[in-house]
């Protein structure tokens, strides 16, 4: 069965099919879920979410793109939603005292695996957390993401900062 | 070097998480039975059941002014056996000519309910699914017809088949079409976000009321509780003028959280001498075991009543390095939850 037939029979409401897309993306989609909301309670609750946004808005996928993608999307702006409040809206002095990455935390970074890194990523501060898997992660610029998180774009770019060395500070206590 | 580095840094990320999975089988049974496509399923089944009834109802109701007319008007408790033989016949075949046309105008009937349903169906595309119930409707009601026709040219008198089968249809009917249940689950407890969701799908009217005050009229509501509490949350659901309510109590209770530090330093400048682990904890109604061990796995502390460590075992001030706490507790509403974290101990 192609994906755009797995899909069609999901849009016709075949409880079979939701459950083999489910389970199908759900592994990826979760673990894009705890990286965004810290916690495994939350996170749960953010998947169940989306996939009933997804299942429910299915049609709106037009086959062009790849369905992963666009799941994921769905994944990240149902946390994005549901952390957005959490964020604080404040005009922040921005810092430019970044550290460098020095080599031995690159080193150390490239042995931990991507539990491990989860697992810290998701011991950051909310709004560190957000802007760091959003610039760092998904690749987006700081205007996009001053604009979705409706902060200003020298906040998103110090949040961004400070994320990092917050990283770096954990790396190097390990 | 630091743009170089930075942009290290985001590529080595970025291929760390690409592949990531985490299992999340567990999350399906919970999704599923909130998708309304399951509903779906699970109506469609039992409206085809409803209309297969209802399509025996018809014939049935037919037949019975028939047979009142043609042969219950006639006295049937005539002496001559072949009269009401030659009788029966001539009523058979009419009831064959007329069920024809009755079985023609209920699929026509058949047809316009589907079509209903169907627009009312937010998936179109279950046009697939519903033609093919349909089809099944329609051989099924034949299959039920003819067993009625016979069961009437054999037994006459017996209006009691028709008159049981239609408090079925009625019954059964009701059942089907119409359920005001809804899901409410949260969808971030730490907010008091919750999710509702009615369970029938493309009613006419969907009401929902709270009891802070919430209204709303669409099939899926998110809902923000400013305060903790148990709150009654009721649904009025109308389908073709037809009404059905259903009330809930819910409880809206923030999750219980635990924010135990994850240093201390007994025995230092007098602060932070002991570790608590319920200090600053929210929500959390009482625990049951809390357990510390050494890196090395063995029990420094375990406690049934007492959430603070003094960092002692024996009265002994235990060695410097990290400690793994354990705690069961208990939430707000009496659900179980298990606990664990890394505590450092400081030299003096």
């Amino acid at each position: 069965m192609t994906e755009k037939e797995l899909v069609e029979e999901c849009m016709a409401g075949k409880p079979n099919a939701q459950e083999k897309l489910f389970k199908l993306y759900s592994g990826k989609l979760f673990a894009i879920a705890l990286r965004y909301m810290g916690s495994r309670e939350e996170a749960e609750d953010v998947l169940q979410e989306s996939f009933i946004k997804i299942f429910k808005s299915l049609n709106q996928w037009k086959g062009d793109g790849p369905l992963g993608g666009w799941m994921r999307r769905v994944v990240v702006n149902t946390s994005l939603t549901q952390l957005k409040s959490r964020i604080k809206k404040q005009n922040e002095i921005s810092i430019d005292t970044a550290y460098a990455v020095h080599d031995n935390q690159e080193s150390q970074l490239e042995k931990l695996q991507a539990d491990d890194l989860l697992k810290i990523i998701s011991e950051m501060p909310t709004g560190y957390r957000t802007v760091f898997n959003l610039f760092a992660i998904e690749g987006f610029g700081h205007k996009e993401i001053s604009d979705q998180l409706g902060i200003n774009e020298s906040t998103s770019k110090t949040q961004y900062l400070k994320a990092k060395n917050w990283l770096l500070k954990r790396i190097d206590e390990r | 070097m630091k743009d170089n580095s930075k942009l290290n840094l985001e590529e080595l990320l970025q291929s760390k998480f690409e592949h990531h999975e985490v299992n999340a089988d567990h999350v399906w049974n919970n999704l599923a039975k909130q998708l309304p496509a399951s509903h779906n399923a699970g109506w469609s089944a039992l409206s085809k059941l409803a209309a297969v009834v209802a399509g025996v109802a018809a014939v049935s109701v037919v037949t019975f002014f028939i047979f009142n007319d043609d042969s219950f008007s006639t006295p049937v408790s005539q002496q001559n056996t072949e009269l009401q033989q030659e009788e029966n016949k001539s009523s058979t075949n009419t009831i064959e000519t007329l069920t024809k046309e009755i079985e023609h105008s209920t699929n026509n009937d058949v047809t316009n309910h589907v079509s209903e349903q169907e627009s009312r169906v937010t998936h179109s595309n279950e046009l697939e699914n519903s033609s093919f119930v349909f089809q099944e409707r329609e051989f099924q009601l034949s299959d039920e017809m003819e067993d009625l026709i016979h069961s009437n040219s054999r037994n006459i008198e017996n209006k009691q088949v028709v008159e049981n089968r239609e408090t079925i249809v009625q019954s059964s009917h009701q059942n089907v079409e119409l359920t005001a249940h809804f899901t409410c689950v949260p969808t971030n407890q730490n907010e008091l976000r919750y999710f509702l969701f009615a369970a029938q799908d493309g009613a006419d009217q969907y009401h929902w009321s709270v009891s802070n005050g919430f209204e709303s009229h669409d099939q899926a509501v998110a809902i923000q509780f400013d305060e903790e509490g148990e709150y009654e949350v009721s649904l009025m659901v109308e389908v073709l003028g037809e009404r059905k309510t259903e009330l809930q109590k819910v409880k809206v209770y923030k999750p219980a959280q635990l924010n135990a530090v994850n240093a201390f330093a007994p025995g230092f400048d007098g602060k932070n001498d002991s570790f608590d682990v319920l200090e600053g904890s929210m929500n959390i109604n009482s625990f049951s075991h809390f357990t510390i061990t050494s890196s090395t796995g063995k029990v420094v502390f375990e406690s049934t009543h007492s959430s603070v460590w003094d960092g002692k075992l024996n009265n002994e001030l235990q060695q410097p390095g990290s400690y793994f706490w354990f705690l069961e507790y208990q939430d707000k509403e009496g659900a179980r939850h298990q606990a664990k974290g890394k505590i450092q101990l400081f030299a003096e």
